[in-house]
């Protein structure tokens, strides 16, 4: 796990200068990608062998007038955005960006047959960047929304999750004194974790007592340091977070929200929707997404 | 011809409508200004005490690099490997370093990141110091130690104002990229100007409170350049030759 | 006064001075000659330590100076130098130049030392240059200032390193003539300079260096009219 650790750091390292173009950067110019781009195949080849992988696909290619899903054909290649410091659903290993998401992408990539290609950006920045067409889809454990839902079309959902809290061990706090005045809880900037933190628990727009992190693995290091009180972030990211520092750290029981994750596209991109929920309907009935959840939770 | 320009009068007004609404929301909105303010403040302050730090810092590992000539010497060889160090590692790398390990027990963000950009400013500040103390004629040191002064007052009276006229340029230039550079300080959760502009995005999902961000930015940058050159024309003032 | 012992300057493998012994009696007027690389500038410049010697010892008034334990900033106090380049402070006002180290080594308070200050610039008709800055001023101005820089330390001995070689050459003789009037005055002093009338007129005993070292010395009269050292004879024959 140690080294997970100093591989998700190094990867923040080079995501960090992705970020700052992504964050502040123009609509008009495509998004700034420093991760090399990976093309996911080689991840997921063990689970390729699937039967009657054609199907599903040929009939979302049959639904489809031509468009978007042509384009992505005729450029041979899906553009995926996601910010991958969010373990189990999207790490660096090597040189790759991998998880749960990006398995999904490959399935989907497949499908169309086309291949793949990963944009790891700040997380803002890749929802950003799908509304402006500059990515053809987010793949990054994004939870459904209705303020997101005006700005971007979501796929069905794929994973159910909740928000969790991480205290540092024996500390006492509960999710009732996470209110306290004092309490700082550290979140990943512009997460449901945040604006769970912000609007649920703190109550205003402007509190200075929700810490937003780059990543949640930061806002982790400084709860073990004492720098801060609680982390709130998705149900699988916190467990491996604990599951990595059981000494130190430990998940509060509750639940905090009850949240369903999608991929999302550009308004309107019904087409490329359509594709994509066909080979997530597949991946659902053939076992494919718990079977990456496990695999990844493992890694 | 007047529907056309009706419809032209429509696009402006439906155009500053639209902006009016994304500056609306990217600013009045749960006071959201308010981040903005906060984050400048923060910038701000880091910056200006990181300058002076870094200032500090800077002259001490100058002085050290210009007066020591023993290349065994401990002092001039830590000097060298703190500028090395410094320079050869990306400043983002330093903070996360700051503040997970070297300054893991304080709660102080500010302190925190004000004490990692003044480290790295001083690095850069000490070369550009050192360059400005050697532009000096050797002619000066000797005429000030000819006279009965001792090495640190030829130093502080001759020497370093004389420097200081020429690395003012260079040392604007780095007081430039220090303010930029503090908009890294986000990465852990330290509200700057950025920060809180990437804070406003993540709500509206529009890119609008960055546009915002960057033009403050550039205000701060085009003021802080105008104030260089002034104190530039004072100081060349009595410099003709 | 100065008492020079057997001095050896090396820089690097090369050897500058290679046993110099010499003594500076008060009030005397030492002017020092040779063509350029004979060591002479940097003979002066061991004499106040701008170059530490390698081997030898150099006494000033009964000190040892070569001792490392001897304060070299309280003997440079007492030893005034010029420049060929003058070494003005571009960033001070005339005035400060001349006030500055009296006040910073707390030898005159800054009332004192401004008086003292504005006596000297009166002396040489320069009193209306108080506050310009350096850069202002003629390069006869620059030197002058130079030397009643040094002056307002009070010291017993002045060095002049070639103090009229940057000049132009209407401007030499105003230099010339302030050094002529101090010599008047009783200060001792060394010169090295190419300046042979001055020589002639001024000093009380001329040495010729080259090569490292002291080949000839005497009283101008003698010097000029009775050289021995065919180096000599011939250097004379290429300056006069």
């Amino acid at each position: 796990m140690k080294k997970k650790w100093l591989a998700a750091l190094l990867a923040l390292t080079m995501a960090a200068f992705a970020g700052c173009g992504g964050g502040a950067g123009n609509s008009s110019s495509a998004p700034e990608s420093s991760a090399p781009e990976s093309s996911a195949p080689e991840s997921s080849a063990p689970e390729s062998s699937a039967p009657e992988e054609d199907a599903p696909a040929e009939s979302a290619a049959d639904s489809s007038a031509g468009g978007a899903v042509e384009k992505i054909k005729a450029a041979g290649k899906i553009v995926m955005g996601t910010n991958a410091e969010f373990p189990p659903f999207e790490y660096v290993e090597g040189n790759d960006v991998v998880g749960v998401d990006a398995d999904i992408a490959a399935e989907i990539a497949k499908d169309l047959g086309v291949e793949l290609v990963i944009e790891n950006m700040e997380f803002t920045a890749a929802l950003l960047a799908v509304q402006n067409g500059q990515l053809d889809m987010a793949v990054a454990g994004i939870t459904v929304d209705e303020e997101r839902k005006k700005s971007m079309d979501f796929s069905n959902e794929y994973v159910t999750s909740s928000q969790y809290i991480i205290i540092a061990k024996d500390s006492g706090l509960t999710a009732d004194s996470l209110k306290d005045a004092g309490v700082i809880i550290g979140v990943q900037n512009g997460t449901s974790g945040d604006f769970y933190a912000t609007d649920d628990i703190k109550g205003d727009p402007n509190t200075e007592e929700v810490a937003r992190y780059k990543n949640a693995i930061l806002a982790a290091q400084d709860l073990m340091n004492g720098k801060i009180q609680a982390v709130i972030i998705d149900e699988l990211p916190a467990k491996s977070i604990v599951a990595a520092n059981e000494d130190k750290l430990e998940l509060l029981p509750d639940k905090l929200t009850e949240e369903q994750y999608a991929i999302a596209v550009q308004k309107g991109n019904q087409e490329l929707l359509d594709a994509i929920n066909a080979t997530l309907d597949r991946l659902e009935s053939e076992g494919k997404i718990e079977e990456f959840l496990i695999k990844h939770m493992g890694a | 011809m007047r529907p056309l320009l009706a419809i032209i009068i429509k696009g402006k007004e439906v155009m500053f409508e639209s902006l009016l609404d994304h500056l609306y929301s990217a600013l009045i909105t749960d006071s959201r200004y308010v981040l903005i303010l906060r984050g400048l403040r923060n910038t701000l302050i880091i910056t200006f005490f990181a300058l002076l730090l870094g200032l500090a810092i800077g002259l001490i590992l100058a002085i050290i690099k210009v007066t020591v000539h023993s290349r065994r010497n401990p002092l001039l060889w830590l000097a060298n490997l703190y500028t090395t160090i410094i320079r050869g590692t990306p400043v983002v790398v330093q903070l996360i370093i700051i503040n997970t390990s070297i300054m893991a027990q304080s709660n102080n963000k500010i302190l925190i990141a004000v004490i990692a950009f003044g480290i790295n400013s001083g690095a850069y500040v000490s070369e550009i110091i050192r360059g400005g103390i050697q532009s000096v004629d050797r002619g000066q040191t000797e005429a000030g130690r000819s006279l009965g002064l001792t090495g640190a007052m030829t130093m502080r009276l001759i020497v370093l104002p004389q420097a200081v006229k020429t690395v003012l340029p260079s040392l604007g230039n780095e007081f430039i990229t220090l303010l930029k550079e503090t908009s890294v300080a986000g990465y852990v959760a330290i509200s700057d100007l950025t920060k809180a502009g990437d804070t406003i995005v993540s709500r509206t999902f529009d890119p609008t409170a960055m546009y915002l961000v960057a033009l403050v930015y550039l205000v701060l940058v085009v003021g802080l350049t105008a104030l260089l050159s002034l104190m530039e024309r004072r100081l060349a003032r009595n410099d003709l030759r | 006064m100065i008492s020079v012992n057997n001095l050896h300057k090396s820089f690097h493998r090369n050897e500058v001075l290679c046993g110099i012994t010499d003594r500076v009696e008060k009030g005397e007027k030492v002017v020092v000659i040779g063509p350029s690389g004979s060591g002479k500038s940097t003979f002066l410049r061991c004499l106040n330590l701008l170059e530490r010697p390698t081997s030898g010892e150099i006494l000033f008034e009964g000190q040892n100076i070569t001792d490392r334990r001897c304060d070299i900033n309280k003997i440079r106090q007492k030893m005034g130098m010029v420049f060929q380049h003058f070494n003005l402070f571009p960033h001070l006002t005339v005035k400060e130049n001349i006030t500055l180290a009296p006040v910073q080594l707390h030898l005159k308070s800054k009332e004192e030392a401004d008086a003292d200050a504005m006596r000297l610039l009166e002396r040489i008709g320069l009193a209306d240059k108080a506050d310009a800055y350096p850069p202002q001023l003629s390069g006869g101005q620059k030197q002058r200032i130079a030397i009643i820089r040094s002056l307002a330390m009070n010291p017993d001995v002045m060095l002049f390193d070639e103090p009229t070689s940057a000049l132009d050459p209407e401007m030499v003789g105003e230099v010339l003539e302030l050094m002529k009037e101090l010599a008047e005055e009783g200060m001792t002093m060394v010169v090295v300079t190419h300046e042979m009338g001055f020589a002639r007129e001024v000093g009380t005993r001329i040495l010729f260096m080259d090569g490292g070292q002291i080949l000839e010395q005497a009283p101008p009269d003698i010097f000029f009219a009775n050289p021995r050292h065919p180096r000599l004879q011939d250097f004379l024959s290429k300056v006069l």
